[in-house]
């Protein structure tokens, strides 16, 4: 039998980029293998699985060289729909990849397209609800679930087909702490139980590299560098905390999992008790306000009489569930949206009563999709456009922008920046009108790893400065590394307010994956550890 | 055994059921002036949507239609205002006149407002606002999705266009409005004529983002797979072409009085079969199969019975009573609504009475 995935010295290359996506790439994906693709943004990890499914490039355009054979069939001679039976292909945001409008309809699509007999459609069908454990949702509109249930039910509906070989393209980059080890969950279970083949990309590493078999590494060139994960990652420059640990004490071998790191960090965990638990930036003064603030929409309560205040020079991270309010938070705080009841006061005014200038000058968000700030068709107009809405002097913005990305280049259309380059972009041209207050929402959603570490220098020099950061965000590792006040909402409440470290530590769904290795010691980060183990010397 | 779920496809009535009660309130709509029965119309949507209406995208899009139809009987009413005033009848105010020059067609602006004028700009107004309003209604009742798996299969790349468009437009105004705060969170105005033509490019960009990534949805799930005889698939294509160009003569030939009559018949004829012949060819050479089709129960009879009735009755009340269907505007009053007619309007009634969750338990408790 035929391997479900090969790849025979692929190179694709797109027109008008100076380099390839994909460069001399040789896979071979075995049966029932769980294969992670990781690598920077950029490096051509959807590439690579959007040529495996035959989009790249039917569907996309481009050139691709050397062979892509998918059970037997070459994607140079097969539509993407020739290979729908072999392949399930799950894309980044499935809310926009849905055909039907109910949940039982959206699983049969693929079936019918197939022309698979009405019986076996309807067993298939049952048998796929118990399998990802969404039965309870057959009938619901799919616009009614929530990021996680539709993540599930878009691998329920490819999975229908009874492919070969599963895909799918970050499948928990929207989701909370809890929704996305569901996802990760069923994933595993599919690897075990029915010994589906899958390979998947993902960034947050920390959440899947303990379940997968093998690790596909990309490299900016767009080569690859494949092996088991323990050994790929020994010398690779990215990882989750856990290995970084392990590679900063040369464990070996070098665990992958938080029980692996734990049985061998005994002897590290006594040596590290005598040590100074790090301290946070000192709140300043406050900078903004909100006193029992309730806000709806449709019917649903997203915010109910929350109290809290933002002080200055501190970064504050906003966290709980996909849906329990964070946005909402945000945009009141930025004057967006205007509070059913209660009073929000930014810099000691109403931000719904100020004008544009003014409220640009207070306060700074920077969306989910930072793509909606930007509106010009090449990078150096949107920082002179920046300018000019602030009545700020020519090219203040642009040297704003030289400090956070030096490397961007001033005529790319924002769109065709990365997805971290634009976030740079829309933060660079709020914080050109030097905004006391700095909101970002999910700011490393798709972020890679260094990308990552370049926007958290730069939010801790601005709360370093004196600026108030709020950022809503699901990311554990991040709010570990960076902030100094954990907010957890639940349900429109308050859930937890408090000092980052004890709040982390605490929370069994929150906790950073150093301190679940080091509890009870309260450390967060691989920095945290070398530092006491520093002063304990 | 597990009882019945309580919502979703159960329970639902055949999606032509609805459309054909649909097409019935418009058609009820757009052939009658008589208020009362357009009154009639209208209750028989409201009733309807509070009993039967899913919850769904495609049903807040009802809400767009109603203010839709609102405003199409605001502008007719100004318009019969400005333009239509005639002399005499019941004066309620006069505006300053004026008459346009020649090259306007002397058009006369203004001038005295009637109640007649009024009343009878209402009823126009209302015809198309009642019938748009019912094809929103039944974007709440059925989704607009499973009339499109009842489309035959050589016309379902067309019934595929036309959903991805239906279902974009919800999404653009979900866009609009994200777009819409983004701007002001950069400080700038999001109303007004400059701030529209601001937020069209983006709003444009993104329902178009959508529809790209739909079709690639739909294509790595084996959409559009037919089989490889491509000279069948010719022959299909052929054969369409050959019944839309026989069509368009045939509807040339009736509409325009010149050329002779047979024509036009010859030309229906040889589209029926043209359609027919590619509608043939066309759903052997695609291999798709229906994951729990759509069922025709009692309940959709009884709607369809109902749209019917409504239409058989109207047309024989505008053949029979015209003075009821089309009621004179003078004199003022109450026009009259014959009672055959009225009986046969309160089959629009009838989903309300089969087809509420309510009317749905009863019958299956009933049953079991």
């Amino acid at each position: 039998m035929t391997a479900p995935l090969e790849f025979r010295g692929v190179s694709v290359a797109y027109e008008g980029s100076d380099r390839p996506a994909l460069s001399q790439v040789d896979l071979l994906v075995d049966e029932g293998e769980f294969v992670l693709v990781a690598g920077e943004t950029g490096s051509g990890k959807s590439t690579l699985l959007r040529a495996a499914c035959g989009l790249v490039p039917h569907f996309t355009g481009g050139t691709l060289a050397g062979r892509v054979v998918v059970a037997g069939r070459d994607t140079a001679t097969h539509r993407p729909r020739d290979l729908a039976d072999a392949i399930g292909y799950v894309g980044q945001n499935p809310a926009a990849t849905f055909v039907a409008d109910i949940v039982e309809d959206e699983l049969a699509y693929t079936m019918e397209n197939l022309g698979i007999a009405p019986d076996v459609m309807r067993r298939r069908v049952e048998e796929t609800l118990d399998l990802l454990g969404i039965a309870e949702l057959r009938d619901r509109p799919l616009a009614t679930l929530s990021g996680g249930q539709q993540q599930r039910v878009a691998i329920a509906a490819v999975l229908t087909a009874a492919p070969r070989l599963l895909v799918l393209d970050e499948p928990t980059s929207a989701l909370d702490p809890v929704a996305a080890e569901d996802v990760l969950s069923s994933l595993a279970r599919l690897v075990h139980d029915v010994a589906m083949t899958i390979v998947v990309a993902e960034h947050r590493l920390e959440r899947i590299v303990h379940l997968v078999d093998r690790v596909v590494l990309l490299d900016r060139s767009g080569r690859i560098e494949t092996g088991p994960p323990a050994e790929v990652f020994r010398t690779a420059t990215i990882g989750p905390p856990v290995v970084r640990l392990g590679r900063a004490l040369g464990w070996d071998p070098l665990p992958l999992s938080v029980r692996d790191a734990r049985r061998s960090a005994a002897d590290l965990r006594t040596r590290l008790a005598a040590a100074a638990v790090p301290t946070h930036r000192a709140a300043g003064s406050a900078v903004a306000s909100l006193r029992r603030v309730t806000f709806r929409y449709g019917g649903v309560t997203a915010l109910d009489g929350v109290d809290i205040d933002i002080a200055s020079g501190q970064i504050a991270a906003v966290m709980g569930r996909n849906g329990a309010g964070k946005s909402t938070l945000l945009h009141l705080l930025a004057g967006a949206i205007e509070a059913r009841t209660g009073s929000v006061t930014v810099g000691g005014a109403d931000p719904r009563r100020l004008s544009g200038r003014e409220l640009i000058a207070r306060v700074g968000l920077v969306p989910q999709d930072p793509g909606l700030l930007l509106y010009a068709d090449r990078v150096d107009t949107e920082c002179a456009l920046a300018d000019r809405e602030g009545g700020l002097a020519s090219g203040t913005t642009a040297e704003v922008l030289r400090e956070l990305a030096p490397d961007l280049p001033a005529d790319r259309h924002p769109r065709d920046l990365s997805e971290g380059q634009r976030l740079l972009l829309a933060l660079a041209v709020v914080l050109a009108h030097r905004p006391p207050l700095v909101l970002l929402d999910e700011p490393t959603r798709g972020l890679d790893p260094h990308a990552k570490e370049r926007l958290a220098a730069a939010l801790g020099h601005l709360a370093d400065d004196g600026a108030a950061v709020v950022l809503a965000t699901h990311d554990v590792e991040l709010a570990a590394a960076l902030v100094d006040r954990v907010i957890v909402l639940a349900d429109g409440d308050v859930i937890t307010d408090g000092d980052a470290r004890s709040v982390l530590c605490h929370s069994p769904t929150l906790a950073p994956q150093v301190a679940r290795i080091l509890a009870p010691l309260e450390l967060l980060t691989v920095e945290d550890v070398a530092a006491a183990l520093h002063e304990v010397g | 055994m597990s009882p019945p779920p309580t919502t979703g496809r159960t329970r639902s009535v055949h999606a032509l059921a609805w459309w054909g009660w649909a097409v019935a309130i418009a058609f009820v709509a757009l052939s009658s002036t008589n208020l009362v029965a357009l009154a009639a119309t209208a209750a028989a949507i409201a009733l309807v949507l509070a009993t039967c209406a899913v919850d769904s995208p495609t049903a807040r899009a009802a809400t767009v239609f109603l203010r839709f139809g609102l405003g199409i009987v605001a502008i007719r009413v100004a318009l019969g205002v400005l333009l239509g005033s005639k002399p005499g009848g019941h004066v309620l105010v006069r505006l300053p006149s004026a008459t346009l020059p020649g090259w306007a067609a002397g058009i006369s602006v203004g001038g005295p407002v009637s109640v007649e004028v009024l009343v009878d700009a209402l009823a126009q107004g209302a015809q198309l606002g009642v019938a748009l309003v019912a094809l929103g209604a039944v974007n709440a009742l059925c989704s607009p999705y499973r009339l499109l798996r009842l489309v035959p299969a050589p016309l379902y790349e067309l019934g595929v266009a036309a959903t991805v468009a239906v279902s974009s437009a919800p999404n653009a105004v979900v866009a609009l409005d994200r777009i819409r705060t983004a701007r002001r969170l950069r400080g700038r105005p999001t109303r007004g004529p400059r701030a529209l033509r601001h937020l069209a490019l983006p709003m444009l960009e993104g329902a178009l983002d959508r529809s790209v990534e739909l079709a690639a949805s739909m294509d790595v799930r084996g959409f559009g797979r037919t089989d490889t005889d491509e000279s069948r698939r010719r022959r299909t294509h052929a054969a369409m072409a050959l019944g839309i160009v026989a069509a368009s003569i045939a509807v040339y030939g009736a509409a325009v009085p010149g050329p002779p009559r047979w024509i036009a018949l010859v030309a229906t004829a040889a589209s029926a079969v043209s359609f027919a012949t590619a509608l043939r060819a066309g759903s052997t050479h695609t291999r798709r199969s229906r994951y729990r089709p759509e069922r025709w129960d009692r309940r959709a009879s009884v709607i369809a019975l109902g749209a019917a009735a409504a239409i058989v009755g109207t047309v024989a009340t505008a053949a029979w009573a015209p003075l009821a269907t089309a009621p004179p505007v003078r004199p003022l009053g109450v026009p009259a609504v014959p009672w055959g007619w009225l009986v046969t309007l309160l089959g629009l009634y009838l989903p309300a009475v089969v087809a509420s969750p309510v009317a749905v338990e009863a019958d299956v408790a009933a049953r079991t």
